[in-house]
Order: structure tokens, then sequence, then C-alpha cells
């Protein structure tokens, strides 16, 4: 009996987990996805200042988010997003902007990316 | 490479409770949903030590819900002989006052060899010894002989049974007193000081103290320790 309470509780416990993964590996990645948005404007409007000073808060974020990925996700592939966050800065500005813009989208396809391998059933 | 020793030694720890959550059940004979989750835990444990680089968390969760459905699955089998049935079909009879059901061998993808080196592994060696035999849900074969082969038991022969009805359990192993076992049979450990007195002893000279529940016992002095062998020396 008190193995059958045992196992029931440890359903309850991973399904807890479960739940609280999606929600902190969602937001996270919504939330990269969304300053990278934010720092694409920004260069659009050529406040390359703004961009930069968007893409060092967005850098501070996702490594302080990073270890949480990787309770959940793959190191590679958290480190990967990393790796491409902290090369965006040197493409703000007028002579490699296009690169700026590719990088970005490189980098919200990566996250989406993630998200499929973390959410997706099949 | 710590981090390796670190996981390896953390998923040994966490494979052991999973084993003892499961019970001793899963240690014998396996049932096919127990094989099922015992493959999988070995399968899923190897997988967070192999490869550092996939979060822990990837495999020692499954591990722990394939625990659960275990342990669960288990009891609704226990409350509900439809899902026992389900879960781990019914035993089949094989032979029948021997007999063998063959639609039962071909049924159960048995040849003749396999059922006889059963039979073998039970010593029956004639098939016509054999009253009943049948394939167990965990894949084994129990065997009821006939009547005039069975080996009779002491209530047939007439024998009296014997003062002693349970087996002798230590009570001093290597000095030291067996709490359990005495409480077991009501023993007060002055008792046993007592016995190993009479036999000349202190409690830390004995080495096997046995008894039963008719108090007969038998005392294993330790012996004096071999000195090491000494070396010639030319």
């Amino acid at each position: 009996m008190q193995r059958i309470r045992i196992a029931w509780v440890i359903l309850f416990l991973t399904i807890l987990l479960c739940a609280a993964s999606h929600f902190a590996v969602l937001r996270i990645t919504q939330s990269v996805q969304e300053q990278l948005s934010q720092t694409r404007a920004l260069a659009e409007a050529r406040d390359y200042e703004g961009a930069q000073r968007s893409l060092r808060s967005l850098q501070a974020y996702y490594a302080s988010r990073q270890h949480l990925l990787e309770l959940f996700l793959r190191r590679e592939t958290v480190a990967a997003v990393s790796v491409n966050l902290h090369g965006l800065p040197a493409y703000v500005n007028d002579e490699t902007i296009r690169d700026l813009y590719t990088e970005i989208d490189k980098a919200i396809e990566q996250l989406r990316a993630m998200e499929h391998l973390f959410a997706s059933v099949f | 490479m710590a981090i390796l020793l670190f996981r390896t030694l953390l998923v040994y720890v966490l494979i052991i409770i999973a084993m003892r959550l499961m019970g001793k059940k899963q240690l014998g004979e396996l049932q096919p949903s127990e094989l099922v989750s015992t493959i999988l835990i070995s399968n899923l444990a190897s997988i967070s030590i192999e490869s550092p680089e996939l979060p822990l968390l990837g495999s020692v969760l499954p591990v722990f819900v394939i625990v659960a459905a275990e342990i669960l699955v288990s009891a609704l089998c226990v409350r509900s002989r439809r899902t026992a049935r389900l879960v781990s079909g019914s035993p089949r009879v094989l032979v029948r006052d021997g007999v063998i059901d063959q639609a039962t061998l071909f049924d159960l993808r048995f040849t003749v060899d396999d059922l006889l080196e059963a039979l073998r592994g039970k010593d029956v060696f004639e098939l016509s010894d054999v009253a009943l035999a049948i394939v167990e849900t965990n894949g084994s074969i129990s065997i009821m002989k006939k009547f005039e082969q069975d080996t009779p038991v002491n209530q047939a022969l007439g024998l009296k049974p014997p003062a002693a009805k349970l087996p002798s359990l230590p009570l001093i192993v290597d000095g030291g007193l067996n709490a359990v076992n005495l409480r077991f049979y009501g023993i007060e450990p002055a008792w046993v000081d007592e016995q190993c007195r009479a036999a000349g002893l202190s409690r830390q000279e004995v080495l096997l103290f046995l008894c039963n529940d008719a108090r007969e016992t038998q005392i294993i002095a330790k012996e004096q320790r071999p000195s090491a062998p000494r070396k010639n020396r030319f």
C-alpha cells in the first residue's frame, strides 16, 4: 500500500516537473525570440547603439537561464544558441547589417527548433 | 571525468532505489510487464552514463515513471483479474495425464524439445510420469507427477514430526547478537550467554550460535586465526 502511494507521488511529481519544464523552456525561448525581433527592429531603424544594448541584455538574460535549459535539453543545443547570440554584436554596423538580419533569423529558427525538439511528441 | 563519476554513482543509487521500490518480485521470475520495465530501466540508466551531453533528468525521469507505472499496473492486476490476464496472460496446460496438448504447444510456439528439456529440468524423464504440466505466465513450467511416480510426503510415510518445527536461526554471528532472530524465537540474551558459558565460551568467542524453536542449539567457536606463512629464507 505504501508503494502504491509512493507511485502516485512519483507520477504527480513527474507531471508537475513536466509542466514546469514546459512552461520554463517555452517562456525562455519566446522571450529570447521577442528580444531578437526587437534588436532587428532597432537595427532596421539604424539605432545601432540601442541594438547593441538590446543584444547585451539578451546575452545576460540567456546566460542566466542557460543552466535551467540544460536541465531539460541537450547541452550542445543550448550552447549553440548561446554561441550564436555572442556572435551577433559583431554584425551591428552599416556594412554587415544584412548579415545581422540573417544571423538573427538563424538564431530565431534555432530557438524554434529547440522548442520543437522539446515539446513535440513525434 | 568527475561529472561522469558523479553521474554514474548517482544513477547507481537511483536505480537501486527504483528496484527497491518495485520490490522483491522484480528480482525473481519476471512477468512480461516486469521484464519490459527491467529492460527499459537498464537501457535508460546507461544513456545518462554514456552521454554526458544529455540532461540527467532525461533518463532519471523516465526510470521513475516506469517504476510508478509498474507499481500501479501490478496493483491494478491484484484488484482486477481481467487486467492481470491482459497484462500477464494466463497459465496454459501443456501436458495432461501424459498426453501433450499439441494445439497449445503450437500456440505457445514451444517445440517438443523445449518441453522435454523443461521436464528434464524438473527431474522428469518420462512423459508418461506427468499428470499435469502448466506453462506459467512468467514462462516457467510447473509439473505435477502422477500419483504412482510422485515422491511420498512424511505424512504418507507415517513419520513422527521432530521436536523443532522451525529451522535453526543464527542468534550469534561472529560474536554479535542477532536481535531480530532473538525476538522471533522469544529468547533473552541472558539465556544465550548462559548457553555459551555452558560450552566454555564467552559471547565474543562464538563464531556461530544456531538455535531452533525447540531450543536445540549448535555452537561453533572461533578458531585462532592462522599466522601468516613464514617465508623460507636461504
